[in-house]
């Protein structure tokens, strides 16, 4: 299925925001993915994992443990990125999405102690493209998405901004 | 944008400027993305042509238009259908129209038109490529189609007082652009001359679409209008919330579009006013009281706006002269005066003031576009971030949230057709899927949580990861003071009809005729050049505010 970068880009926001993702990350991810829409596979394997609150140590650097990475990697990029070291995201493989991520905010991740290491790297971002997408994908991505769309009722159905279900005029 | 060439006064400030009652009754003006357009149409000599035309006697059938702009070519697909009465309908929800249109990047050969003639009837439901630049539907404005239809094919008079009162032939009901349904994205045209501007490509469609419904009803009627009449046919447009969100998720973009305008005021606010420029003001006062007469709508509450409006303008403009004008000070005085009156009357008069001084601030439309988002600024402390929220959020952080009616309303998308609609937050379901408009709350939830922290900002956010997007908006308002609606998108009270019609000013849009304080209705293009203006080489850049009768 062959998609505009715009298209891809708004799926995964809605997707992000679908599983209870704050907004701003939700950009962020969908920013990643547009100009790495490889790692849609993989997204769609961390959208379905549930997420308790990262624990954030800073007395050497930070040292993070229960990461999310779509809700805790644009922080943990943000410190790497303005120095802070080591960057250490506890108990995590590396994967499409953290080299997407990676990619799109400017930082590298590297393999380190149980973990992955972030560090601030200065990479050419491509610029989004329009890609191909498998359409179980993109399935799968529309149902994350749907959980930010409300059921309609009669009541709002007749509410809506328009002059009642027909106009002639 | 501060340091600029021209002499200027202030800008208005922005605390002014971003309510709502005044964004909901802004004007269009010579910096509106139609006038633009047609500038730069003008300045190209573009040419349309109607590359094709297969259309039975009752107007069902598909047609190509193509003109150059900029060195490209483009051609507007239209596919015109039959539709039972009980399918029209211009909410989101719709399945079907009278009309379909995509903005092709180049000539479609017989192969693409039959792809466009499956597809662009589907809209939402149909797939396209990147050789679509924009899709766009339409439905006739049945009652005045049918009456000139029937007066070209008997010969009698055009019924002139329905062409006044309604002002175009078809009314759009959506354009969508920016990569939906596999057209292409916006980053891949944004650069191409003529289309760098913000909704050019959305506004040459619309242009083109105006055309050709002038050209359909000639056909089914047989005969030909007067151009004078087709000048005044534009292209109607009903908008409904679906428009609103954008000015919200694209905070950069508002205040480039903002800032410009206010820009342009505050250089007019000082100018030397020669004698030619003065006497167009008089002129296009007197147009704008014309105007004024020949808007009339249904809706009571913006019926009483209009007719209050006409007093006031009738008032300010009074007793004008050539050498009133030319007055060292004489706009920035007006302005002044227009103060003590509606917002309406001061909108009206900054939109007037800027039409003869297009070599002071027409350059400010290539300011316009703005393809960038806020970004965090990681390394802001916590102590710096609360001074910005003293300093540019009092607006948000004074709303007492404890009151239910501050949060009265949610936005949200339904799961039908993904029409997006407004709810009652303590009455109606579905507030648990709020769409993320309340950013004056969010704002508000920042400066509750903020005290008693410190460091940097990514700390911060390390145990408040939900407050990102809100630290985004705040830090983005330090430098850019038009970039978020000053007002709370939630409150109860909150009418949508003017974030409505701050964006449809910027179209270029009038006549507007809201039907609830969810939609409404407008006319863009009426007044503006035709093709035939273009290739007679007679087209100009002087409709600023339509009348029956320039």
């Amino acid at each position: 299925m062959n998609m505009s970068s715009n298209e891809l880009q708004m799926a995964v926001l809605k997707a992000c925001r679908g599983i209870g993702l704050p907004v701003a990350q939700a950009q962020d991810v969908a920013a990643a993915i547009a100009i790495s829409p490889w790692a849609l596979k993989q997204l769609l394997f961390h959208l379905a994992q549930p997420t308790t609150p990262a624990r954030f140590e800073f007395s050497a650097g930070v040292d993070v443990q229960t990461v999310c990475i779509l809700r805790d990697f644009s922080t943990c990029a943000d410190a790497a990125r303005l120095g802070v070291s080591p960057v250490v995201l506890r108990e995590l493989s590396l994967c499409d999405v953290i080299e997407a991520m990676s990619l799109y905010r400017g930082v590298s991740a590297k393999v380190h102690a149980g973990g992955v290491l972030l560090t601030a790297e200065e990479r050419p971002v491509p610029a989004p493209n329009r890609c191909e997408v498998d359409p179980m994908d993109w399935q799968v991505l529309g149902k994350y998405a749907a959980l930010t769309y409300v059921p309609e009722t009669n009541a709002s159905r007749l509410a809506g901004a328009g002059a009642g279900l027909t106009d002639n005029d | 944008m501060t340091q600029s060439l021209y002499a200027q006064a202030e800008l208005r400030h922005a605390d002014d400027v971003m309510r709502l009652s005044r964004m909901g009754a802004m004007f269009p003006s010579r910096l509106s993305f139609l006038r633009s357009l047609t500038r730069r149409l003008i300045a190209d000599e573009s040419q349309v042509s109607r590359m094709h035309w297969e259309m039975n006697s009752d107007g069902f059938g598909t047609a190509v238009y193509t003109l150059t702009l900029g060195g490209h070519s483009y051609s507007l697909f239209a596919i015109s259908q039959a539709l039972d009465a009980d399918m029209r309908t211009d909410r989101v929800i719709a399945e079907a129209w009278d009309a379909a249109f995509v903005l092709y990047d180049g000539v479609p050969d017989a192969c693409e038109i039959a792809r466009l003639s499956q597809n662009a009837p589907l809209q939402e439901a149909g797939r396209f490529t990147y050789k679509d630049l924009c899709l766009s539907r339409a439905n006739k404005s049945v009652r005045l189609f049918d009456q000139i239809v029937t007066a070209l094919r008997n010969s009698t008079d055009l019924p002139m007082g329905m062409i006044q009162d309604i002002g175009y032939l078809m009314r759009t009901t959506a354009v969508y652009g920016n990569g939906k349904f596999g057209i292409a994205d916006r980053h891949e045209i944004e650069a191409r001359p003529g289309l760098q501007g913000p909704f050019m490509a959305e506004m040459l469609t619309v242009w083109l679409i105006r055309t050709f419904t002038h050209d359909l009803v000639e056909h089914v009627g047989g005969g030909a209008l007067p151009e004078s009449v087709k000048r005044q046919l534009g292209i109607g447009n009903s908008t409904g919330l679906g428009m609103a969100p954008f000015l919200v998720s694209h905070p950069l973009l508002l205040h480039s579009w903002m800032v410009c305008r206010e820009t342009a005021l505050a250089r007019v606010r000082v100018a030397v006013i020669e004698a030619d420029a003065a006497a167009q003001l008089i002129t296009l006062s007197r147009r704008a009281a014309q105007h004024l007469l020949e808007w009339n709508i249904p809706d009571p509450r913006h019926q009483a706006r209009i007719v209050t409006l006409r007093a006031e303008w009738a008032a300010l403009t009074d007793g004008l002269s050539v050498e009133s004008l030319m007055a060292q000070g004489a706009l920035d005085a007006l302005i002044a005066r227009s103060e003590a009156d509606s917002r309406d009357l001061q909108e009206l008069t900054v939109s007037w003031m800027l039409e003869p001084f297009g070599d002071l601030v027409d350059g400010l439309t290539e300011c316009m576009a703005n393809p960038n988002e806020p970004v965090l600024d990681a390394a802001m402390s916590c102590s710096e971030l609360s001074d910005i929220l003293v300093a540019h959020c009092g607006y948000a952080t004074g709303v007492d949230f404890t009151i239910p009616h501050a949060s009265d309303q949610f936005w949200y998308v339904s799961e039908a057709k993904l029409e997006p609609r407004i709810g009652k937050r303590h009455s109606e379901p579905g507030a648990d899927c709020e769409s993320p408009l309340d950013i004056t709350r969010q704002i508000h939830g920042l400066a509750q949580e903020l005290p008693g922290h410190s460091g940097p900002m990514w700390q911060f956010l390390s145990q408040f990861p939900q407050h990102r997007l809100a630290v985004q908006r705040v830090q983005a308002l330090a430098r850019n003071p038009y970039s978020e609606i000053r007002d709370n998108l939630i409150d109860g009270d909150m009418a949508p009809i003017d974030m409505l019609r701050c964006k449809l000013s910027f179209f270029g849009a009038s006549k507007f005729d809201p039907k609830s304080q969810l939609w409404t209705r407008i006319t863009l293009a009426q007044g503006a050049p035709l093709a035939s203006d273009l290739a007679a080489g007679t087209a100009r850049d002087d409709w600023w505010l339509p009348v029956s009768a320039p």
